[in-house]
């Protein structure tokens, strides 16, 4: 039976597609270049801000919240709120930062969310202040902000025309839970245990996660487990098919050391990415789709080239 | 006003300070995250030989405790681990997160601490410098839970607030580096290090349940005050039971409680409450009353051998501990009694032989020494352990020969209080015939090879020796018969037996035979002779001694610390051992490292000596690591200690001590566990079930080469072979061995670099044959196998090998 020329298409485009899907990745590693301001103290890395050179870096504790300039080095302030720096997010259009802010009132933890318009400088009140404030989410240009006193979702910037534009992931009570329109979803994929350092793949297809701190691991949304990670702390998506991270080592009381690694998807293997004995890479996240940015245990940052093949 | 404006004013006027200072009733709403430092008995927990204490176990007690106490007033509790597996020994980073998640208030990491073995006292960490903290909840939070810490106790050897920044406290680590677990907290975090576990009382202590519960509270009432809950109405009475008249035998602080022996197994009652328990039989005599009404207490100590009852009345306070520590009196109206004397045997009793006698009180010694008569009469000596309980007597010169004895302790003899015995304690013996001398030991022996260069030629009589005969009768010649020059003489009499030790004044020369003569007319101090000559003869070794690069010189002796205080140190009399400057007695250069030591115990005693500059050795698993040490023929065991990286011990057994004099000891660095940059840190000489309990030894230039000349194995001890040769597949290395040993099979590149390991671990005695492939691993050419063994009569490294021919 002859096929019909536009199914042929189809069936063709289809092919190449999977072949395009499947086919595993790696990095190499190009170049390291620092990138933190010699003179300007001790730096931990927060994130990225999509498509600007720019990263969010904080202070000790995740105090305060900077933007930091890789190519000219400049700093700029956001906030010197408390906490500003755990886990801000940045919509995807790269225009607005959002960050918990906490203030400890008779030594008992409150905290709100903020946003930030980076071209204007303008701040935004989104939560006030209240107790068990989670930092917020990010999915396209929306943003999910919880606190005890329920879940609000705000568009912060035009709709995507592709992309995840509505399932957020957040960590409550040390579980990943999935929030999807009105569906709230508690996942376990491994059983009663704890659940760190959980994030949404970039298409929002997948789910990335610690699972009490002896491996990492990728599950769809329905809790189905894909991959065994291995070792990989801190994790992080550096596209839907590679994952970046770091293994840290320690004597029980100090860091003794740190190099990232990666996992690929397509080979199911972890590779260690550095080996410097006398550097600790910690806390990598993707910088676009050919740099890693990390920052070292005393405090610098540095922007890594990488080739991805 | 109406009535029911009245209840509301009145409502609201009585709230008024709670809304005013914040007071809480509990800890409702609040989340507290404990973490348990380190887990699992793996290579970053903190083992405490001398205790058997864990770290890891003290810290989980610790943090169960505590959480029970939170979560009883309403406190969310989260526990970075609850168990003590190596899986739960989670990463820094990942415990962080944990309580980052968590969204926890406070963060409370809990542990004890570890230094020089000297020290006890709470010291608090937050994350920051002293005057800068990263959160200021956090510095205050420490001072809080300092005070509550200290004042718990009252056996502190250090009194001062000690709450630091952890960028001050560590600035080698590097700049607001400091401790990773609050590295990356989002809320004020402390580290707490209780108490000191290598302070050997402390040890004892962390072992017992209840002084871990105690600290519990102290970190509740910390919390309490931080968060202006309510205090406890109810109190605590806590205290140790010891003995007044005693101290224990390991080290501890002068001016603090511990100066008492704890008192094991006693009962403490607490009156009206009627509440009691049993103490421990773990040395550390400490016992605690919590959730006590306020008010009056009797605290009354029973149930202990040879102890009079003892009663202290203690009021309990609304959340504080009252101490109470007990003090109970010895049983002072006991009559007297000879337990048992030693040896019970009665005949043919060396004529030297000492006597001990065990009593059941303390005795008045003076008036002891007055009632023990010997018939017929002896010259003796008198010795007292420190409770006054055991006499030994040991005669002066000794007994005559062949004669029965009788000694009579007659009723003259007291108690410390005066008490009389009811009768006499009488002990009869035979002393055995001795007609003549009697060598017990010549070192070395009889046809002994592999002799060092340098060694101290000892004999052992039976009695101490007449030193004129000895320095004329006793010599050591070379090869063709010529005396040597003798230098530092030395001449010992302990136990009732003798010894003369000399060193040739010259380096001996390798692979040569000497021979030790001992002339009929040596006597000792009573004449007696030995009658005819004795004359052996040893081979000196045959392989010249290496140097390499020293990597410690014992020059900078303050850099070392005495045994007692360098942890893992058990079973040794501290005054007595000590670890010194040598310039009358050194190697290389002035001055060596010297050791005296004295065991307690028969067997299982550990002399360790920390050099704090833990010297890197480097990786190079080809190479050896050795050290000039001088030997006292003790039979206890040497051993190297080494860290791999992460501060993992590794422990080296170098050498049985069967050697006096100057000996280069070595080991393969392949013979020192994990991997990585090791770092040499002790030497240690581990007490041997018939070793020596006191000597003194040397130590010199240790230092790291690859070896050329290395000392060989006889080749009729081991019939090595391999096969086939050359090797294309699988070969074969065969030998045999005459006794259990430590094997190491490598193979050696012909640049001397290891190039493989083919067998590390210990084999039987027998034929062996070890299956390997080198041209599965190793490029073709020409290698030497290299056959190691330790063990046996001599525990030193010594080597063999073969060429071997390996093709593709």
């Amino acid at each position: 039976m002859a096929i019909p020329t536009t199914m042929r298409t189809v069936i063709l485009l289809s092919a190449l597609f999977l072949t395009i899907s499947i086919c595993a990745q790696n990095i190499r590693v190009r170049s390291v270049k620092k990138v933190s301001p010699e003179e300007s103290g001790s730096y931990l890395l927060s994130g990225v801000v999509p498509g600007s050179g720019l990263l969010l870096v904080s202070g000790s504790g995740y105090n305060g919240l900077c933007l930091l300039d890789t190519k000219t080095g400049r700093v700029q302030v956001i906030t010197g709120d408390t906490g500003a720096g755990y886990e801000p997010a940045v919509t995807a259009d790269g225009r607005k930062v959002m960050y918990r802010s906490d203030s400890f009132i008779d030594n008992v933890k409150f905290s709100s969310v903020s946003s930030y318009d980076i071209a204007t400088g303008t701040k935004e009140l989104l939560l006030e202040k209240g107790r068990d404030v989670l930092p917020p989410a990010v999915a396209g240009n929306n943003v999910l902000v919880r606190s005890d006193k329920g879940t609000q979702v705000e568009q912060a910037g035009p709709a995507l025309k592709s992309g995840n534009n509505g399932t957020f992931l957040l960590t409550e009570d040390l579980m990943p839970v999935l929030f999807r329109g009105s569906e709230r979803k508690a996942m376990m994929p491994n059983g009663d245990g704890f659940y760190i350092w959980a994030s949404l793949s970039p298409d929002g297809s997948k789910i990335l996660y610690n699972y009490r701190g002896q491996s990492s691991f990728i599950c769809d949304t329905d809790g189905r487990i894909l991959h065994d990670l291995g070792r990989i702390n801190a994790p992080k998506w550096f596209n839907d098919r590679l994952v970046i991270g770091m293994d840290d080592k320690d004597d029980g009381h100090r860091i003794t050391g740190s190099e990232l690694v990666y996992y690929s998807l397509g080979d199911k293997k972890r590779v260690i990415l550095t080996s410097t004995p006398d550097r600790s890479e910690m806390f990598p996240f993707a910088a676009g789709n050919r740099r890693i940015a990390f920052c070292t245990d005393n405090g610098e940052i540095y922007m890594m080239k990488v080739r991805i093949r | 006003m109406k009535p029911g404006k009245w209840c509301w004013l009145t409502a609201a006027l009585l709230c008024l300070p709670v809304l005013l200072y914040g007071q809480r009733t509990d800890f409702s709403g609040l989340k507290i995250f404990i973490n348990p430092g380190h887990g699992g008995h793996d290579g970053d927990d903190r083992h405490m030989i001398a205790t058997e204490f864990w770290e890891s176990e003290g810290n989980l007690a610790k943090g169960l405790f505590l959480r029970d106490l939170l979560e009883a007033r309403k406190a969310t509790v989260y526990m970075s681990r609850t168990t003590n597996y190596t899986s739960d020994d989670l990463k820094l980073s990942v415990i962080a997160e944990l309580a980052n998640q968590a969204n926890a208030d406070i963060f409370l990491s809990i542990h004890s601490n570890g230094f020089d073995g000297t020290r006890n006292q709470p010291l608090v960490l937050f994350r920051g410098y002293d005057n800068s903290p990263v959160f200021p909840a956090a510095k205050s939070m420490a001072q809080i839970l300092w005070e509550k810490l200290y004042e718990k106790s009252n056996y502190w050897t250090h009194s001062f607030q000690w709450v630091k920044g952890d960028w001050t406290f560590y600035p080698e680590w590097g700049d607001q580096v400091g401790l990773g677990v609050l590295r990356d907290l989002t809320m004020p975090g402390v580290l707490s290090e209780g108490s000191y576990h290598d302070y050997i009382p402390e040890g004892w202590r962390l072992r017992n349940e209840n002084h871990l519960r105690h600290e519990a509270w102290a970190m509740l009432r910390a919390l309490q005050q931080f968060y202006n809950v309510n205090p406890e109405s109810l109190g605590i009475i806590a205290g140790t039971v010891r003995d007044e008249l005693t101290s224990p035998p390991y080290y501890y602080g002068p001016e603090t409680t511990d100066k008492n022996s704890p008192i094991n197994g006693a009962t403490v009652t607490l009156k009206p409450s009627g509440r009691s328990v049993m103490i421990d039989n773990l040395n550390n005599g400490f016992f605690m009353f919590d959730s006590l009404p306020p008010g009056n207490y009797e605290v009354i100590a029973s149930g202990m051998t040879d102890f009079y009852n003892d009663t202290v009345n203690a009021v309990a306070n609304s959340g504080m501990t009252t101490l109470a520590d007990l003090l109970p009196s010895f049983d002072t109206a006991r009559v007297p009694v000879v337990i048992e004397h030693l040896p019970s045997t009665t005949d043919s009793l060396p004529f030297n032989q000492a006597f001990s006698f065990r009593f059941n009180v303390p005795m008045n010694m003076l008036a002891v020494q007055s009632a023990l008569v010997f018939e017929p009469e002896v010259s003796v000596t008198y010795e007292w352990d420190e409770k006054s309980r055991i006499l030994t007597v040991k005669p002066k010169t000794g007994y005559a020969s062949g004669t029965p004895y009788l000694i009579r302790l007659t009723t003259a003899a007291t108690s410390r209080w005066n008490v009389h015995p009811a009768g006499e304690y009488l002990v009869s013996f035979v002393t055995k015939k001795r007609p003549k001398l009697v060598i017990d030991r010549i070192w070395p022996s009889q046809g002994s090879a592999g002799i060092t260069l340098f060694p101290r030629i000892t004999i052992l009589f039976d009695a101490p020796l007449s030193q004129e005969s000895a320095t004329a009768g006793i010599r050591l010649l070379d090869s063709q018969s010529v005396p040597l020059t003798k230098q530092n003489e030395q001449f010992k009499s302990e136990g009732g037996k003798g010894s003369y030790t000399f060193e040739p004044a010259s380096q001996l020369e390798r692979n040569r035979i000497y021979r030790i003569e001992i002339d009929a007319s040596v006597k000792d101090v009573s004449g007696i002779s030995a009658g005819t000559p004795v004359s052996t003869t040893f081979t000196t070794r045959t392989e010249a001694y290496q140097s390499g690069s020293v990597i410690e010189s014992f020059d900078n002796i303050g850099a070392f610390w005495d045994p007692e205080t360098s942890g893992s140190t058990v079973g040794t009399d501290n005054p007595m051992t000590t670890f010194t400057a040598s310039y009358n007695t050194f190697k290389v250069n002035a001055p060596a490292g010297r050791l005296d030591y004295l065991f307690t115990g028969d067997n299982g005693g550990i002399c360790r000596v920390f050099d704090t500059g833990k010297p890197l050795i480097g990786n190079n698993t080809s190479q050896v690591f050795a050290m000039w040490v001088y030997g006292d023929l003790s039979e206890n065991r040497l051993e190297y200690w080494f860290y791999s990286p992460g501060s993992v011990n590794q422990v080296v057994p170098a050498a049985t001590i069967n050697w006096a004099g100057w000996d280069l000891i070595a080991i393969p660095v392949s013979s020192i566990g994990g991997s990585g940059e090791w770092q040499y840190h002790s030497i240690v000489v581990r007490q041997n079930s018939g070793g020596l309990k006191s000597g003194t030894m040397y130590f010199d230039d240790a230092m790291v080469f690859t070896p050329t000349g290395i000392e060989v194995i006889p080749e009729d001890l081991t019939e090595l072979t391999v096969f086939p040769n050359p090797v294309a597949g699988e070969g074969r290395v065969s030998f045999t061995l005459r006794s259990e040993c430590r094997v190491d099979i490598s193979l050696i590149a012909s640049d001397g670099s290891l190039v493989a390991n083919i067998f590390t671990g210990t084999l039987g005695a027998g034929e062996h044959s070890i299956p390997c492939s080198p041209s599965q691993s190793v490029a073709a050419g020409v290698y030497a196998l290299r056959l190691g063994i330790s063990g046996g009569e001599d525990d030193a490294w010594r080597y063999v090998s073969r060429r071997w021919v390996v093709l593709k």
